[in-house]
């Protein structure tokens, strides 16, 4: 069954409940994700909250599973919400859930609509989602096309950097009354509950000055250095109504009195009928103007809703039809539905917008350069270049020249400089392959381009800048090689920070069939021909056989049954004599053993015995998915811990 | 040769006008997306109008600064400069829409009024008459972009005094910019204006009757030097608020206008326009 996205959270109304918001800020948010991975029935899930949502998105193939999962998930984390009535959730399912996620990025139907804020809580529910291994290729893809999305509307308009709230509304009205902030001294005079609030606002943001002054009886004294004399501003934000009328009166006139034409802005927050001070150059602005200012750009933002959700439409249609596209199981080129390449899929989906080194382990002819290719391709560098370097076909001085260039002399032959080829894969990846094969001297200088991003040219002092994005591959055993000496062990782990096992052919035979028929298109419409199809008789040949060197074998074999074939079909006879007679090494008979159905049984309760229950723990231990476990469980009718 | 030179000269038209909407459109929706066709549309208007230019000034010998058409049209095209200069300077495109939409009607003004036909008056010979003209033109350019820079000035004081924000705050530059912004154009404008008044006088005695003072459009150049003048002096000396001398910018356009359209076409003078 094909997997769909379902959003489920809790309704606005809600969310804006006091209490419920107490009681959700209070509750960890941890706990929430922890209690989701364990007691959910998921593919993919990732969970966040903003000052207006507090929702999960999951991808499941079995909705009203997850649905129900989920739902206990939440009540029994937020016991308060099991008091209220049945309409605390609302649920959407599959356009609806993407629509739903890209108006939450926008905030769309929120009081702060376009407020760069919910673009930060969401992006922090997933970093957390992903750090606890929820995430998977559908999740982390709409989160990426959400951010892009939200970029492209925000950066167009600058209706959406207009302020909502007061403390940035003062901004603003500073902003469009002298400029650029750089030149704006701004002055907080007094105290008030939201004094420190806006003394920490104001201080992250480029002013040239910002100083609290303190009233004293009858003057206005700045906090620090006393002995100064009283500096002129262009803001003022007045916190307290202190100061006697007449003294406040003096220092607004002594504040007015140097200036040339440059006005002074007040900002009374004193929520008190200010004293009256007439001057050309002032503008008094007190709270309520400040809301109309957010009001006013409020309704700037409203209106351009209905733009919006029309290039949104458009958004979700990109995203389904991606969802369901054949591409998105090929991932450029690597073939295969068996749950082992699913899993290197999504490895290579997670780790892609990471800027993270990757080791790709695996058999020779398992497709590591395609899985690096896969990763740049899905990387914010897929747009620079991607550079393979083999580090076994190249003799190791002339490596040296190749990676990192060479002055002019810098030895016989070089008569004039050459670029490396990290500087010209500058901002790409470069993809060392065959690993191994390199000398401990040129590590190090490769453990220096990935530690500090630093090359430098053969025969010269100066080292060079460049970010590059190093993707290594090896079919040897890196461990064994560090133990011998052969391999620095320091770049061992560092290239290890992700890494990748390829699984080798003969571990997914599933996917021959797909793979063949792949190439066969592939081949025969290069070669000329028009070759249908493999006869099943030769297909069985072809699954039966171990695959010593995988794909790269299965390639060549269709290859030559294309150049042998004489018909429209691939029959046994066009196949290589090793795979038309191969023969597997007898079985015995196994009558008197268990059926694998027990075996199987027996063993997941054992698992699930000793890790109480725990799913999360469990399906990683057996290597299947959640969603595999559940079905089993359901299979043999193994009842949950809690339902005994 | 004519109806080429028509043809592009039309096209210049079209390209402001293109341009203009684009600017008028950025100026309601505020998104970059509509900014960029703008600019590039001006930008290609400016380079086309200066092939034009150059053309006629290659084929007829002198700059086309000799009729009311020719001098508004070059007029348009030192003003586009100027104010392309700024835009990209201030990385500012709210003025757009004003700048722009003034230089589409003087571009289609000046394509109306007939070319300059007939022999050339003696005195353009003097590459120096030439230079009067262009530097003339250029020091209005700049009294121009005061102008409206100082108009922009007004709409947002009133919007902000008023505490009214609608229009103008959300698209409109800082105020202070657009005071500096007045201040400073003007200053160009007036500095220009002041060295092609003594080079015209240094021409005068040359060319003209011994009364030429008198004569009405000398008199009006006066006149508007003086107007500005005031605005720099009332500004540096008396301290007054922008919003007086921007009044004073405004009423120094207005006399610029008026008077070269009663001039050029009610009273003889020795100025063709």
């Amino acid at each position: 069954m094909a997997s769909e996205i379902i959003s489920i959270g809790l309704k606005l109304p809600w969310i804006e409940n006091r209490i419920i918001l107490k009681e959700l800020v209070s509750g960890n948010f941890r706990e929430f994700l922890s209690a989701i991975k364990r007691k959910t029935y998921f593919e993919e899930a990732m969970a966040f909250h903003t000052p207006y949502h507090f929702e999960g998105v999951f991808v499941s193939d079995d909705i009203d599973q997850t649905i129900r999962s989920v739902k206990d998930v939440y009540l029994s984390v937020f016991p308060v919400l099991s008091e209220l009535p049945k309409g605390v959730f609302f649920e959407w399912e599959r356009g609806e859930s993407i629509r739903h996620f890209f108006e939450v990025l926008l905030g769309i139907g929120t009081p702060i609509i376009g407020d760069v804020k919910f673009l930060e809580n969401v992006k922090e529910g997933y970093t957390q989602s992903l750090e606890s291994e929820l995430t998977g290729p559908v999740l982390n893809r709409l989160f990426q096309s959400g951010v892009k999305f939200y970029k492209s509307i925000v950066d167009d308009s600058s209706l959406f950097t207009e302020a909502v709230t007061i403390e940035s509304a003062i901004v603003e009205l500073g902003r469009h009354i002298f400029g650029n902030i750089r030149h704006i001294r701004l002055a907080l005079v007094g105290d008030s509950a939201e004094g420190p609030l806006l003394y920490r606002y104001f201080r992250q943001l480029k002013f040239k000055t910002i100083q609290k002054r303190m009233l004293k009886p009858d003057a206005l004294i700045p906090e620090t250095n006393r002995n100064l004399p009283n500096e002129t501003f262009d803001i003022l934000v007045r916190l307290e109504q202190k100061p006697p009328a007449a003294a406040w009166k003096a220092h607004v006139s002594e504040q007015l009195k140097p200036r040339r034409g440059t006005p002074l802005l007040i900002i009374d927050l004193t929520d008190q009928a200010p004293e009256k001070i007439v001057d050309e150059l002032l503008f008094c602005y007190n709270r309520d103007d400040l809301q109309a200012i957010i009001q006013k750009n409020f309704n700037d933002r409203q209106k351009e809703v209905p733009g919006l959700l029309k290039r949104l439409e458009k958004e979700v249609e990109e995203f389904i039809s991606w969802q369901y596209s054949r591409e998105r199981f090929e991932f450029s080129g690597i073939i295969g539905k068996s749950r082992k390449l699913q899993q290197v899929l999504e490895m290579i989906a997670r780790v892609s917008t990471a800027n993270t080194t990757v080791l790709i382990e695996g058999e020779s002819g398992t497709g590591k350069e395609l899985v690096a290719k896969a990763i740049h391709k899905n990387s914010p560098r897929a747009e620079k270049s991607f550079i393979v370097v083999n580090c076994a076909a190249i003799s190791e001085t002339l490596l040296e020249s190749e990676l990192f260039g060479y002055l002019k002399g810098a030895f016989t032959g070089a008569v004039s400089q050459k670029k490396g080829l990290f500087e010209e894969a500058d901002q790409g990846t470069v993809f060392l392959d065959e690993i191994g094969e390199m000398s401990p001297a040129t590590q190090a200088k490769i453990l220096r381009v990935i530690q500090e991003g630093e090359v430098r040219r053969v025969g010269s002092t100066q080292t060079i800048q460049v970010d590059v994005r190093v993707i290594a591959a090896t079919n040897k055993n890196l461990k064994e090689l560090v133990e011998q000496h052969k391999f620095r062990e320091d770049l061992y782990y560092r290239l290890k920070v992700f890494h990748i096992v390829v699984p080798p052919l003969r571990l997914r035979k599933g996917d021959v069939p797909e793979l063949a028929d792949y190439f066969l298109e592939k081949l025969s419409q290069g070669a000329g021909k028009r070759i249908v199809g493999i006869t099943q008789e030769a297909m069985a040949l072809l699954q039966n056989y171990p695959w010593p060197g995988n794909v790269r074998e299965l390639e060549n074999a269709i290859e030559r049954a294309v150049i042998m074939t004489i018909g429209q079909h691939i029959t046994p006879t066009d196949l290589p004599r090793e795979i038309q007679f191969y023969e597997e090494p007898s079985a015995q008979n196994t009558s008197e053993w268990a059926t694998l159905y027990e075996v199987e049984k027996q063993h997941i309760l054992k698992t699930l015995e000793y890790y109480d229950w725990n799913l999360g723990k469990v399906t990683e231990v057996l290597g299947i998915s959640r969603a595999t476990l559940w079905r089993k469980l359901k299979e043999y009718g193994i009842q949950g811990k809690e339902n005994k | 040769m004519e109806t080429l030179i028509l043809i592009l000269r039309w096209t210049v038209f079209l390209l402001y006008f293109l341009s203009f909407l684009f600017y008028i459109r950025y100026f309601q929706k505020q998104t970059k997306s509509l900014a960029r066709p703008a600019s590039f549309l001006l930008l290609a208007g400016i380079l086309l109008q200066t092939l034009v230019i150059v053309f006629q000034w290659r084929l007829e010998g002198h700059f086309p600064v000799l009729s009311v058409g020719e001098a508004s049209f070059t007029w348009m095209w030192l003003f586009g400069v100027l104010y392309f200069v700024l835009e990209i300077r201030l990385r500012e495109q709210a003025f757009g829409i004003f700048i722009v939409g003034l230089m589409t009607t003087f571009v289609l003004i000046a394509n109306v009024f007939p070319l300059h036909h007939g022999p050339m008056p003696p005195y353009f010979q003097d590459d120096w008459v030439q230079v009067h003209v262009l530097i003339m033109l250029f020091s209005y350019s700049g009294l121009t972009i005061g102008f409206i820079a100082s108009f922009m000035y007004l709409s947002l004081l009133k919007e902000l005094r008023e505490k009214n924000l609608k229009y103008f705050y959300s698209r409109l530059p800082a105020l202070e910019l657009l005071d500096r912004l007045s201040l400073e154009s003007i200053y160009i404008g007036f500095i220009f204006l002041t060295v092609g008044i003594f080079i015209a006088l240094s021409l005068a005695s040359k060319y003209l009757t011994h009364v030429w003072y008198l004569d009405s459009k000398i008199l009006s150049v006066f006149v508007t030097w003086l107007i500005y003048a005031m605005y720099l002096s009332v500004r540096w000396f008396l301290n007054w608020h922008p919003r007086k001398s921007a009044y004073i910018s405004i009423v120094g356009f207005g006399w610029i206008v008026i008077s070269f359209m009663i001039f050029s076409t009610f009273i003889s003078s020795v100025h063709a326009y």
